[in-house]
């Protein structure tokens, strides 16, 4: 068992040894990070509906910032291969940091029961999420 | 009347009761991730389920027997050996897994920290087993498991097309953005959740506390045949209704926080507070099932009295079987392991092992000594080879899957 969960767990990150698997790790960081905002979205338009009590919707706004963190911190650990990666890298982690600072804050407003500084922030999401996608590629 | 009252009761238990935090997770992770591409997983999975389960029960009501004792007999102490340290094994980590699932529950409902909670609904779940009969526990958490229909009112609130769902359903296909291996693995983790083993083993002994006999082959047959494909078709709600909303939106799921979204959205508060108390009572059931299997199958391969048809104080070694099986399995989720996750590797260590709960299940249902006349029909026998060769397949393919997917990631 435990030898399996090695196996498993040492595959999660590991050193991108090529552009293409940089890229690749890139991508499913976005993913990660455009599930994470997805999550946040829907989350808000059931707030404005009044769908959800305020417990749910923190601990939605929280697993999302820690998804779009895990995402950024798993990234970040991340060598390019070569410096012609270097504006890639550095561009996609600007994003993956706004992801994770506006669900951040939308967490703190979220446990103020603040429901009107979560649907202010929330205005942010769509372009992050827009910037996510072009990093992630099509997730359909 | 009263009979017939009491059968649809069952069926409505059953219903009720086949959804479990396994079912919970791997149908929404599926659904979000997959569409309806692996639906047809969910079928094969109700049609093992009914198969095997209807030879336990009836193994139950002709024998008076439960199948892990029957199987200990009929194959000798080192094929049951390895079925109880396999069964165990993944029991214990479903115990953990119900517990860990109910704390999140309440986290839900309540906004405090599930850490907070698992002491002390490891300690209800012991106390229920203690205090409540059999019959009472198994209606009650049941029939309330009922509440997460909710998941087919936000179904009919969505305003599906159909045809396509149907479409999409009966012609599956790999979704462009996953490969074989990862597909594989999930219809592996949909099969496990279906036919995890706890499931035949407390369905086979509770027969036996209830007191089976040949009169009640047709509340079995009832039970098996309308209740558990009614809880399928539950299954199939909670998979549609996550690859309705989440999937376009690029959301995977992989906290049960996320289940709220969907009925938030369509049906509202009201709708979330039976979702909360449907997942709770359904897992809570199911905490009671695993916790109750540990006990039965360990005390049935010693030969020890078991069950709750019997005072406590006669069957000591069961009930402290149960005890320790839910002490530790609270302490391992106080360890801050993520209950989603070790409900995703219980799930998919279960399919590994599904041949070594249903071989020996096959093998007894045939044998004229204990069956009499009740053996399996040629048509039961057909069907059950043709699962326990899909099965040897799924066991043999699980773990390298495992490996090459990175656990489905």
């Amino acid at each position: 068992m435990l030898l399996i969960a090695s196996a498993v767990s040492i595959g999660c990150v590991g050193p991108a040894r090529s552009s293409s698997a940089y890229i690749d790790k890139g991508r499913t960081s976005a993913a990660a990070a455009l599930s994470a905002v997805r999550s946040a979205e829907l989350a808000t338009d059931d707030l404005r509906r009044d769908g959800l009590f305020a417990p749910q919707l923190s601990i939605v706004l929280s697993d999302a910032a820690d998804e779009a963190s895990d995402a950024e911190g798993s990234f970040a650990s991340i060598q390019p291969p070569d410096p012609s990666l270097d504006p890639y890298r550095s561009e996609l982690d600007g994003v993956l940091g706004k992801a994770t600072d506006v669900l951040s804050e939308m967490r703190i407003d979220a446990r103020r029961t603040d429901s009107a500084g979560v649907l202010a922030r929330a205005a942010a999401l769509p372009s992050i999420a827009q910037e996510l996608e072009r990093f992630a590629g099509p997730q359909l | 009347m009263k009979r017939i009252l009491e059968i649809f009761l069952g069926i409505l238990t059953a219903f009720g009761g086949f959804v479990d935090i396994g079912d919970l997770v791997a149908n929404a992770e599926t659904g979000a991730r997959f569409g309806l591409s692996l639906a047809w997983v969910v079928l094969v999975g109700v049609i093992g389920i009914v198969l095997f389960s209807e030879m336990c029960g009836r193994v139950a009501a002709i024998s008076h027997r439960p199948v892990f004792d029957v199987v200990r007999e009929r194959l000798g102490v080192r094929v049951a050996f390895v079925n109880l340290v396999a069964s165990f094994f993944i029991n214990f980590l479903t115990i953990g897994a119900e517990i860990g699932g109910l704390a999140l529950v309440v986290e839900l409902a309540t906004g405090i920290n599930y850490l907070l909670w698992v002491p002390l609904l490891g300690v209800a779940v012991w106390i229920v087993i203690w205090k409540v009969r059999f019959q009472t526990m198994e209606k009650a958490f049941g029939l309330t498991g009922l509440a997460l229909l909710v998941f087919v009112v936000a179904l009919a609130r969505l305003h599906p097309d159909w045809g396509s769902l149907v479409r999409a359903a009966t012609h599956p296909s790999v979704p462009p953005s996953e490969d074989l291996a990862t597909y594989a693995f999930f219809a592996i983790a949909l099969l496990g959740a279906a036919m995890t083993p706890y499931e035949v083993f407390f369905f086979s002994s509770g027969a036996v506390e209830e007191g089976w006999t040949r009169e009640d082959l047709m509340v079995n047959r009832a039970n098996v045949y309308l209740g558990f494909p009614l809880g399928g078709l539950l299954s199939l709600a909670i998979m549609t209704t996550a690859a309705l909303v989440m999937k376009p939106r690029g959301i995977s799921v992989d906290s049960l926080a996320q289940l709220t979204l969907p009925i938030g959205l369509t049906v509202g508060k009201i709708g979330v507070a039976f979702l909360l108390i449907g997942m709770f009572a359904a897992i809570f059931s199911a905490a009671l099932e695993t916790s109750l299997s540990a006990g039965y199958t360990v005390a049935q391969f010693f030969g020890w009295q078991w069950g709750k048809f019997v005072k406590p104080r006669e069957a000591a070694r069961f009930h402290a079987v149960v005890l320790v099986s839910i002490g530790a399995a609270t302490l391992f989720i106080l360890t801050t392991v993520d209950p989603v996750k070790v409900t995703e590797y219980s799930i998919v260590l279960a399919a590994a092992a599904l041949p070594l709960t249903y071989l020996p299940i096959l093998v007894v249902a045939n044998d004229p000594t204990y069956m009499g006349t009740n053996v399996n029909s040629k048509i039961t026998n057909a069907i059950g080879s043709v699962y326990l060769v899909l099965l040897l397949a799924v066991a043999v393919a699980t773990i390298p899957l495992m490996i090459v997917t990175k656990a489905g990631a």
